[in-house]
């Protein structure tokens, strides 16, 4: 009698306790070809950061679900991310993140490129070029190892613009364009995600 | 009655606790409302293989146009394109059954070419139908000829995919067998420069799809075929054209192969196993 009546407030916060969503982290899947036109410098680490930042900073406002404060996991995750999310997707539990966590999110960068045009006669035209990111992102249910959703999401930023009409014109900025094309991609990500739950 | 009063606190209290345990796993409960496909494999049994990179990618273009189209997903969250499995002779583990799973729908399709299969699949279709099967150019060009319709999976193979399946909750299962991938480069005929850049990328795609119904073994086979150039040019005084590295141009024709497949299994496929 004594033990319902100390287990009915545990009971009743565990229900009203929301599940919890955990950024396990971002790798590249990206293979250099051997025939590549345009080479971007920016290392995948860094672009990995700037895409889970701002995974993070969006959904973790969201009432839905709690995004667990994960900075010891993350610090491990980044360490041998690869090792884990291969122990992930082998269908193999990790006790440590199940205690933790109810879903699990694996973010990838799948695409880098910088898309060239151009168009002109006798001196008169010009060129241009655009940054195209694209991410995905993968779901997974801490305590089954299942897929729940995946998606993907993508972003084209101008990073060169160059013409001679009657003015002259250049500009270019791969480093920014770039930077922002991953971010408003994570972002498209995030909304993608928050539309699902 | 005091006794009785607690009992059912108790069984009260008991109760929510069963309910909280699924709460957590309820958060894409409601997402769509469609029968759930389990993306078996993404795989290459042709002459070449991509990189498992690759594969990867297309399966999560592939979830996105499942979920566009109010379809649910499921499968094994790393390892969709199954390179274990893939790389593994027999076996008993998951991912060597997926890969008998999709080289059983391979064999006895419409689109299986003896010559042109990967070697593991080549053994297989020995193994399961005989060598002199596929020598009977008459039959196997009367089958062909009858592209629409459905067969099924050898029984022993059937209740393997109905087991995965029921594993997964699904009522589906997808593989896709991006058999063959070909870039060229075009000759620089326009060009006056010869860097890179200036020289043409032609790169196409063909692969097949299987659609199978777990609870019967039916399958539905699709193919489809995609094309991607990119070329610029600087001829005299006159430049135009657009281009694009490898990874871009590859991007784009899975893009409009999710698409198609899609499309096929939503109008056709899941009506033809149903």
């Amino acid at each position: 009698m004594l033990l319902a009546l100390m287990m009915l407030p545990g009971f009743i916060g565990r229900v009203e306790a929301s599940p919890v969503v955990m950024l396990a982290g971002v790798q590249s899947r990206i293979s250099k070809s051997a025939i590549t036109m345009t080479e971007i410098d920016t290392g995948f680490q860094e672009m990995g950061q700037v895409v889970s930042e701002t995974l993070y900073a969006e959904l973790a406002a969201n009432p839905k679900f709690t995004m667990v404060d994960n900075t010891e996991t993350a610090r491990i995750a980044r360490m041998d991310e690869t090792a884990l999310i291969n122990q992930l997707g082998n269908g193999q539990i990790n006790l440590e993140l199940q205690k933790q966590a109810d879903y699990i999110i694996l973010g990838f960068i799948t695409n880098v490129s910088n898309i060239k045009a151009q168009s002109g006669v006798l001196g008169v035209g010009g060129k241009d070029g655009t940054v195209h990111v694209e991410i995905s992102m993968r779901v997974m249910d801490a305590h089954t190892g299942a897929l729940v959703f995946a998606t993907t999401a993508n972003s084209r930023r101008k990073s060169e613009l160059k013409y001679n009409v009657i003015v002259h014109r250049k500009d270019s900025g791969l480093g920014d364009a770039l930077n922002n094309a991953l971010d408003i991609a994570a972002q498209n990500l995030a909304a993608q995600f928050l539309e699902a739950v | 009655m005091k006794r009785a009063f607690w009992g059912l606190i108790l069984s009260f209290c008991m109760a929510i606790s069963a309910a909280s345990l699924t709460e957590a796993a309820g958060l894409f409960d409601s997402q769509n409302t469609g029968p759930k496909i389990l993306i078996g494999e993404i795989q290459s049994y042709g002459d070449y293989e991509l990189q498992a990179d690759a594969f990867q990618i297309f399966a999560d273009k592939l979830c996105q146009e499942l979920n566009q189209h109010k379809l649910m997903v499921t499968g094994n969250t790393g390892k969709m394109s199954n390179e274990e499995g893939r790389h593994s002779e027999g076996g008993a583990g998951e991912g060597a059954l997926l890969s008998k799973i999709h080289m059983d729908a391979i064999v006895h399709g419409h689109q299986f070419e003896h010559g042109y299969a990967a070697a593991k699949l080549v053994r297989y279709a020995d193994a399961t139908m005989g060598r002199r099967f596929f020598y009977d150019e008459e039959r196997v060009a009367a089958w062909k000829k009858q592209p629409q319709q459905t067969y099924f999976l050898s029984q022993g193979v059937q209740a393997a995919a109905k087991k995965i399946a029921g594993k997964y909750g699904a009522t589906y299962l997808l593989f896709v067998n991006v058999k063959d991938v070909d870039v060229r480069l075009k000759h620089g005929m326009f060009a006056s420069h010869t860097t890179n850049e200036t020289r043409g990328k032609k790169m196409k795609a063909a692969l097949d799809y299987y659609l199978i119904n777990a609870s019967t073994g039916r399958v539905y086979e699709g193919h489809c075929e995609n094309k991607k150039t990119a070329q610029m040019y600087n001829f005299a005084l006159v430049q135009g054209g657009k281009g694009m590295d490898v990874a871009e141009l590859l991007n784009h024709i899975m893009e409009a192969q999710t698409d198609d497949i899609v499309k096929d299994i939503v109008k056709n496929g899941m009506k033809a196993v149903h």
